[in-house]
C-alpha cells in the first residue's frame, strides 16, 4: 500500500518525461550525433563519421562567429529590454483605475498575434519604399529611413519588432506575480512613510524575484533560439547584421546541405545557452531563500 | 506509395461511375477502378494542374497528385525531405542548375533507360548538358527559358525616347541612360525581374567575357572578384544608389511595370502572354536582350527539370509522368497557357515558323526564340547552393550600398570556403 502510493506521483510524471524524452531529448542526441558526421556527400547519400571536423570546420569559418557576435549582441540588448518593458507594463496596468481591463486588453492584443504574422505586418509596416513609416516620415517631411535594409539600421530595428510581440506576453507573467502580492504588505510600507520607489525596490523587487528569474530564463532561451524574424525580414542580412545563429544553423542545413555543420553549430550553442542559463539563475537567486 | 483502397471512396468513385454513365450513356467500364489506381506526389510551385489533368486523363491507374508550395519552399523541401531519405515525394521539381548537387547526393534515380538518345534529341542541347551528371541523364527538362527586354512605350516617349525595334539590340549604357531619362518621383527607369538573384544577372560579367566560375565547377577566386565582375556590378550598385533608378528593397518588379511604376525591365517570354492578357492600358513592346557595348550575346537560358525520388515506391509511374511532362504534346499545353517556354526543339521551330506571330504581341514569341541560341545556363556545380545563396547576399548588400569590390571579394571567399567539402 505504502509502496503504490509512493509511486504514483511517478506515474503521473511519466507522460510528460515520455514526451519530454521524444521531443526534447532524443532530438538532442541524434543532433550530437549528426554533428560527428559528414554531408553525405557521395553517390549513394551514405554519411561518414569524421569525428570533430564538422566541429574545426565551425571554429575556422569568420561567418560562424560574426553569427556567434551577432547573436551574443542582440541577446545582450534584447533580454534586459524585454524583462524591463514587460516589468514596466506589468506595473502600468495594475494600477487600479477605471477602465483598467480596457487598456489591459490593449496592451495585451499583441499575444493573440502570430509571430510570424506580427513580423511580417512589421516588415510591411517598414518597408523602406511603400511602408507605411517610411510614409508618416515623409508626410512630416521628415528623411526617409531604409531600416532593415541598412546594415546599422537592420539589428536595431528587429530588436524593435521582436520587443513589440514579446513583451505584452512576458508583462502578463509580471502582472500574475504582482498580484500575488498581499496589499497588506504594500499598506504596511505607506503607513511606514515608504515612497512609491522604495516599495517597489524593498518590497515589489524582491517579492516578484522568482517570476523576475523565470522571464529572464524563458526571455533569454526564447530570443537565443529566435528563427522566424530574420528569416521572414532579413535574411540575415544586410551584410550579415542580422545573421542570428538558429538562422545561421539553419542555411548551413537546409541551403547549403551541411547537416553536420548545422548539428555542430546547435550543439555549441545549446552548450553556450546552458550556461548563459546557469549564470542567469545564480545572479537572480532569491537572496531571502 | 501503395495504392489506396478506401471503401468510401470506392463508393463514391461506383456513385460517379453510374451518374456519369446514365447522363452520357456513353460510358465504357473502364480498364481500372479507382482503388487499383497507383497514386504519386509531384511537389511544385509550377501551374502543372493543366499537364496533370490531361496525364491523368489518359492514364487511368495512374493519378499524380501535386503537392503546391511557394517557390522558396520547394528548394527547402527537396532538401529535407530528400535528404532524410523520405519517401513523401516521387516527382521532384529540380532548379536546373541544382541537378549536379542533387546528384551528387544520390536524390536522382537514374533515367537513362527511360529516356534513350534519341528521345533526349528532341530537346535543346543545353537542357540535356544540363540534366546529365557522372555520364548519367538524372532529370528532364520540361521547360527552358530565355530573356527579353521589355519597355512601356508611352514612358519612354514622354522622356522623348523611342526603345530599341524587334531587331534592336540596345547596351547596357543606352539602357542607363534611357532610365536616367524615365526615372522621376514615384517612376522607376529600369529593374530586373528576378533583381538578386544570378540567373538574371549572369550576363552582366559573362556580356564582358568572364567566366562565372572556373571549369572545375568549383573555384571562384579571381573570377568572381575579377576587373569584369566588379565593373559589371559596380554598374548594377549605381542604378540602385548613385542613379536610383532602379527599386531597392523588397520589390515586385512585374506589378511595378503593369502599373506603370517601371518603364523597362528584363523578363522571360512567359511575360508575353500574361502582359497580352491583362490589357494594360499602355503600348508595351519587347526587343533582345541588352548587351554591354563592344560586349558578347550572353542571355539567360534554364528551366525546371523533373527528377524521380530514388526513394520512391512507385518509380515506374513516376517516370510513365516525366516521360508525357518531357514531351511535345505537354510542352505544347504549357506553351500555349503562357506557362511556360518549350524545351522541345520542334515546338521551338514551330514557333518561329508560325504566320500568326507576325502581328504584335505575338511577334514578341519568335524574339524569344531566336535569343535561345545565345542561351548560358547557369554554373553547372554541386554547390550551386551556396553559390546561389551567396551572391544574393552580396546582391542584396550592393543594391543598398555596398561597394562592388568589396562585396564580391568577401562573397568569393565565403564560397571557396563552401566549396571545399565538395573537393
Amino acid at each position: 500500500m505504502f509502496r503504490r502510493e509512493a509511486a504514483t506521483p511517478y506515474l503521473f510524471l511519466i507522460p510528460a518525461m515520455l514526451l519530454i524524452l521524444v521531443w526534447r531529448y532524443i532530438p538532442i542526441i541524434a543532433g550530437l550525433r549528426e554533428s560527428f558526421y559528414s554531408n553525405g556527400l557521395s553517390l549513394t547519400g551514405a554519411k561518414q563519421f569524421v569525428g570533430l571536423d564538422n566541429y574545426r570546420y565551425l571554429f575556422d569559418d569568420p561567418t560562424y562567429w560574426e553569427s556567434v557576435r551577432v547573436t551574443l549582441k542582440f541577446n545582450a540588448i534584447v533580454n534586459p529590454l524585454q524583462v524591463g518593458c514587460s516589468l514596466l507594463l506589468a506595473l502600468l496596468i495594475n494600477q487600479a483605475v477605471p477602465g483598467i481591463r480596457f487598456f489591459r486588453t490593449l496592451l495585451l492584443l499583441p499575444i493573440a498575434i502570430s509571430i510570424n504574422v506580427a513580423a511580417i505586418a512589421w516588415g510591411l509596416a517598414l518597408d523602406s519604399n511603400y511602408g507605411v513609416v517610411n510614409g508618416i516620415l515623409k508626410m512630416l517631411s521628415l528623411p526617409t529611413q531604409p531600416f532593415f535594409r541598412d546594415a546599422d539600421q537592420a539589428m536595431p530595428t528587429l530588436i524593435g519588432v521582436v520587443t513589440w510581440i514579446g513583451v505584452p506576453y512576458w508583462a502578463l507573467f509580471f502582472l500574475a506575480g504582482l498580484q500575488g502580492i498581499p496589499k497588506e504588505v504594500l499598506e504596511a510600507a505607506r503607513i511606514d512613510g515608504a515612497s512609491r520607489f522604495q516599495a517597489f525596490r524593498q518590497i515589489i523587487v524582491p517579492l516578484l524575484s522568482r517570476t523576475t528569474t523565470f522571464v529572464l530564463v524563458a526571455t533569454t532561451v526564447a530570443n537565443f533560439t529566435m528563427f522566424a524574424p530574420p528569416y521572414l525580414l532579413t535574411n540575415g542580412g544586410p551584410s550579415g547584421a542580422t545573421n542570428l545563429i538558429m538562422f545561421d544553423a539553419w542555411k548551413r542545413g537546409f541551403t547549403y546541405g551541411d547537416l553536420g555543420g548545422s548539428a555542430a553549430s546547435i550543439t555549441l550553442f545549446l552548450a553556450v545557452l546552458m550556461i548563459v542559463v546557469a549564470l542567469e539563475f545564480l545572479i537572480t537567486r532569491p537572496r531571502h531563500d | 506509395m501503395n495504392p489506396r483502397v478506401h471503401r468510401r471512396g470506392l463508393i463514391k468513385a461506383a456513385g460517379a461511375i453510374a451518374t456519369t454513365a446514365a447522363a452520357s450513356r456513353v460510358y465504357q467500364m473502364p480498364a481500372v477502378l479507382a482503388q487499383d489506381r497507383t497514386t504519386i506526389t509531384w511537389l511544385t510551385d509550377l501551374p502543372g494542374d493543366i499537364v496533370v489533368n490531361a496525364f491523368n486523363e489518359q492514364n487511368p491507374d495512374v493519378e499524380v497528385k501535386i503537392e503546391a508550395v511557394s517557390f522558396n519552399e520547394v528548394f527547402q523541401q527537396n532538401q529535407v525531405r530528400l535528404g532524410s531519405g523520405s519517401d513523401s515525394l516521387d516527382v521532384i521539381s529540380v532548379d536546373a542548375p541544382l541537378v549536379t548537387s542533387y546528384g551528387l547526393r544520390g536524390w536522382l534515380e537514374p533515367l537513362d533507360d527511360a529516356f534513350p538518345a534519341d528521345v533526349r534529341s528532341q530537346w535543346v542541347d543545353a537542357l540535356v548538358e544540363s540534366s546529365s551528371y557522372n555520364g548519367q541523364l538524372l532529370s528532364i527538362p520540361i521547360w527552358n527559358s530565355t530573356q527579353l527586354f521589355y519597355y512601356n512605350e508611352e514612358l519612354l516617349s514622354a522622356a522623348g525616347i523611342t526603345g530599341p525595334g524587334p531587331d534592336e539590340r540596345w547596351t547596357w549604357e543606352q539602357v542607363t541612360e534611357a532610365a536616367q531619362a524615365v526615372t522621376k518621383d514615384d517612376v522607376f527607369g529600369f529593374q530586373f525581374e528576378q533583381f538578386n538573384r544570378i540567373y538574371q544577372l549572369q550576363p552582366l560579367p559573362q556580356g564582358k567575357g568572364s567566366q562565372v566560375i572556373g571549369d572545375d565547377g568549383l573555384t571562384v577566386e579571381g573570377i568572381i572578384d575579377n576587373e569584369a565582375w566588379v565593373s559589371a556590378f559596380d554598374w548594377y550598385q549605381k542604378l540602385h544608389n548613385e542613379w536610383k533608378v532602379a527599386p531597392q528593397g523588397t520589390i515586385e518588379p512585374n506589378e511595378l511595370f503593369i502599373n506603370q511604376k517601371l518603364a523597362m525591365c528584363v523578363r522571360g517570354p512567359w511575360a508575353i502572354t500574361s502582359l497580352a492578357a491583362a490589357d494594360l492600358p499602355f503600348s508595351w513592346k519587347a526587343a533582345p536582350h541588352p548587351i554591354w557595348e563592344g560586349g558578347e550575346i550572353v542571355v539567360p537560358t534554364d528551366s525546371w527539370h523533373l527528377g524521380v525520388n530514388p526513394n520512391s515506391k512507385n518509380k515506374e509511374a513516376a517516370i510513365r509522368f516525366l516521360q508525357y511532362a518531357g514531351g511535345e504534346e505537354a510542352g505544347r499545353l504549357w506553351y500555349e497557357a503562357g506557362d511556360s517556354w518549350p524545351s522541345q526543339k520542334s515546338l521551338l521551330d514551330e514557333i518561329v515558323n508560325n504566320p500568326a506571330n507576325t502581328e504584335w504581341p505575338n511577334a514578341a514569341f519568335p524574339i524569344a526564340a531566336a535569343e535561345s541560341a545565345h542561351g548560358v545556363p547557369r554554373p553547372l556545380t554541386p554547390g550551386y547552393n551556396e553559390y546561389q545563396d551567396i551572391l544574393t547576399s552580396a546582391f542584396e548588400n550592393l543594391r543598398n550600398g555596398g561597394d562592388a569590390q568589396t562585396e564580391l571579394t568577401n562573397a568569393a571567399q565565403r564560397i571557396e570556403r563552401e566549396m571545399r567539402k565538395y573537393r
